[in-house]
């Protein structure tokens, strides 16, 4: 038991402490490494990663016969550093997997919420426009809009955006439905609050959740994704590196030389792992009535 | 059949109840009105007539009781009093509830907020779900302050406290940043009181404020709401089905049947001479503190249907003393100005 003459910062120290004690520290090492190499890529990354070097094509990493430390995870087919590329493509990837979720997670969660608050006709409209979306395939849509907008980085999130809200939609709406109706709710609309404080006071905490846990599920279904338009060519123009484009360009040299596509793989692989479980004990966290166990 | 909710509070309740302790008031001051209020449900099986025209009146600085068995209609009447009847199927027919002389049915979503949690406020049956889960019990309790009263944070936090003095939190300053989760029940009630007290509202509504508790904590808690009413002399309407705490708190009380009121009467006379049929029964069917075991009376047959209520009095197919007559709507008979009775044949039996 806390003595209250406990200053509140102490407290609140002690807080933060208790918060990060149960945090996966694999997880959270590699989501570290991932923003160390987003912010400081021109540092870490050993060679420039859109230089051509046609003479070091194909060299396999550095432990197989041929590799050289110069190139520790080897080169592509025109002889550009893999491991540069990594390094330079986490860019592309935290931008377009965490602004792509925030953006298709904060529309979805809001429309959920007010579709599952007010009900009736409100409820009925947003829920056809999921449907709709739901029903166009998602990269028709997305040659669409990138045809008429032009590719680019931004695009790819904008696209991302407006396409990927309805799942969070969908959940969030029968969440805040079923709140709707619970006595606590009542309550808060017996004591006098406004409708917009009772959805963002009452309401959103309680759904969010399952939001941050769709969200971290969804990071890696964003970066795939914009690995998939960066294969159509509608994503980030060709000799940037991303992971996406890695894998697309790596696939024809799959046989001879397994480590251009392995190893975006595996950075992909990691990146979508380490944020589910950083989702789950965020999920954990953020229940107050987790910390009695704590 | 009534519920008891244990045989020790009856006892204690029944060794308190009829003499002494009954209350009196002299307040001539009408602060809630209600006229013929009939409240509808439009289900898929039909028309549930929850509420069949009720009228009655609350004066200032009373307890007002509503006493009732479940389906009786009587939390859907408190729910009415604060605009919460579950729409869709659930509408108000006809009615009007004035409060301080204003028809609150005919007041918009504005007026009504300004109303609710300011002047009125809502005691709810079970704490335990009436709490939002990821809010710290301080805000939850300053909340409506805030919102009518003020917004300096200070002031604010300084109500909580005060609030859960009130209602006998103990070290208030620790618990503020408590979640309902780390609450008992019972402190979870106190909890919600502190909320309905936080604005010091001019009416209260408690609808079955203890039977969600146990039996221990029911006592507490009822003589804590007594205090308040005493100590801030707050106008209250308790809606409850549990004669006993009827007749600790009450100054006048209404029995509901069915939807209609079938009597009304200050405490003192409902319980020492009790004209309606139902009403005897009712009482007639609590112990009376005799020792070893004896039979309590029951009230032959059960509650209608509520989609098919009896024609006439709902209580005569169930009445020993029916007549061919019963078969038409009683009237409300006054027997002094303050005892009306639903019946054709009060007089009589």
């Amino acid at each position: 038991m806390k003595s209250p003459e406990d200053s509140r910062g102490s407290q609140q120290r002690l807080k933060l402490r208790k918060l990060f004690r149960r945090i996966p520290k694999g997880a959270a090492s590699i989501i570290l490494i991932l923003l160390l190499c987003a912010v400081f890529s021109p540092w870490l990354a050993p060679h420039n990663p859109i230089e051509q070097n046609l003479g070091a094509a194909l060299k396999p990493p550095f432990w197989q016969g041929g590799g050289t430390m110069d190139h520790l995870l080897g080169t592509d087919n025109l002889g550009r550093d893999i491991l540069s590329r990594i390094i330079y493509g986490a860019r592309i990837s935290v931008i377009v997997g965490f602004v792509g979720v925030i953006l298709a997670g904060a529309v979805g969660t809001l429309l959920g919420v007010i579709a599952g608050y007010f009900g009736g006709k409100i409820d009925a409209v947003i829920m056809r426009v999921t449907d709709i979306m739901l029903s166009l395939p998602f990269i028709l849509v997305g040659i669409a809009i990138i045809g008429a907008i032009g590719p680019s980085l931004t695009n790819v999130v904008i696209v991302l955006g407006i396409t990927q809200w309805v799942g969070y939609t969908r959940i969030i709406r029968f969440e805040a439905m079923s709140l709707s109706r619970s006595e606590f709710i009542e309550m808060a609309v017996i004591s006098g609050c406004r409708w917009w404080r009772i959805l963002l006071v009452h309401i959103l905490p309680n759904v969010l959740n399952s939001a941050v846990v769709l969200a971290t599920l969804d990071v890696g279904k964003m970066i795939i994704i914009e690995a998939a338009f960066s294969f159509l060519g509608l994503g980030v123009k060709p000799p940037t590196a991303t992971w996406g484009a890695m894998l697309a360009d790596g696939r024809l040299y799959m046989t001879v030389a397994w480590w251009i596509v392995t190893f975006p793989g595996l950075a992909i692989f990691a990146t979508v792992l380490a944020g589910n479980l950083i989702g789950d004990w965020l999920r954990d966290e953020l229940d107050p009535r987790h910390q009695l166990k704590a | 059949m009534v519920e008891y909710p244990g045989a020790v509070q009856n006892k204690e309740l029944q060794m308190k109840a009829p003499n002494s302790e009954l209350r009196t008031l002299n307040s001539e001051e009408t602060i809630l009105e209600v006229k013929d209020l009939q409240i509808h449900f439009f289900t898929d099986r039909g028309v549930i007539r929850a509420v069949e025209g009720v009228d009655f009146s609350v004066r200032k600085q009373e307890v007002w009781g509503l006493v009732g068995e479940s389906a009786s209609g009587k939390s859907v009447i408190g729910q009415a009093l604060v605009g919460m009847v579950s729409k869709p199927a659930g509408r108000i027919v006809s009615g009007e509830i004035l409060f301080k002389g204003e028809d609150l049915l005919k007041k918009d979503s504005r007026e009504l907020r300004k109303i609710r949690g300011n002047q009125i406020a809502f005691i709810p049956q079970d704490p335990t779900i009436a709490l939002n889960p990821l809010l710290s019990i301080g805000f939850q309790i300053g909340e409506a302050f805030k919102y009518h009263r003020s917004l300096n944070m200070n002031k604010v936090h300084e109500q909580v406290i005060d609030v859960m003095k009130v209602v006998n939190i103990p070290s208030p300053e620790i618990r503020v940043k408590d979640y309902p989760h780390q609450l008992s029940g019972g402190l979870k009630q106190r909890v919600i009181i502190a909320t309905a007290l936080s604005c010091r509202p001019d009416l209260l509504i408690a609808d079955e404020p203890t039977s969600a508790l146990d039996v221990t904590i029911q006592t507490q808690i009822i003589k804590l709401i007594r205090e308040i009413q005493d100590r801030f002399q707050m106008t209250m309407i308790l809606i409850t089905h549990n004669l006993g705490l009827v007749a600790k708190m009450c100054h006048r009380v209404a029995v509901l049947y069915c939807g209609r009121v079938v009597e009304e009467a200050p405490v003192r006379e409902l319980f020492k001479d009790p004209k309606h049929p139902y009403t005897r029964g009712l009482l007639a069917s609590l112990p009376k503190g005799e020792k070893g075991n004896v039979d309590l009376y029951t009230i032959p047959g059960q509650l209608p249907n509520p989609l098919y209520h009896p024609p006439g009095c709902h209580f005569s197919p169930r009445c020993p003393h029916v007549l061919k007559k019963c078969q038409e709507i009683p009237p409300i008979d006054r027997a002094s100005e303050d005892h009306g009775i639903r019946c054709w044949r009060w007089r009589e039996i």
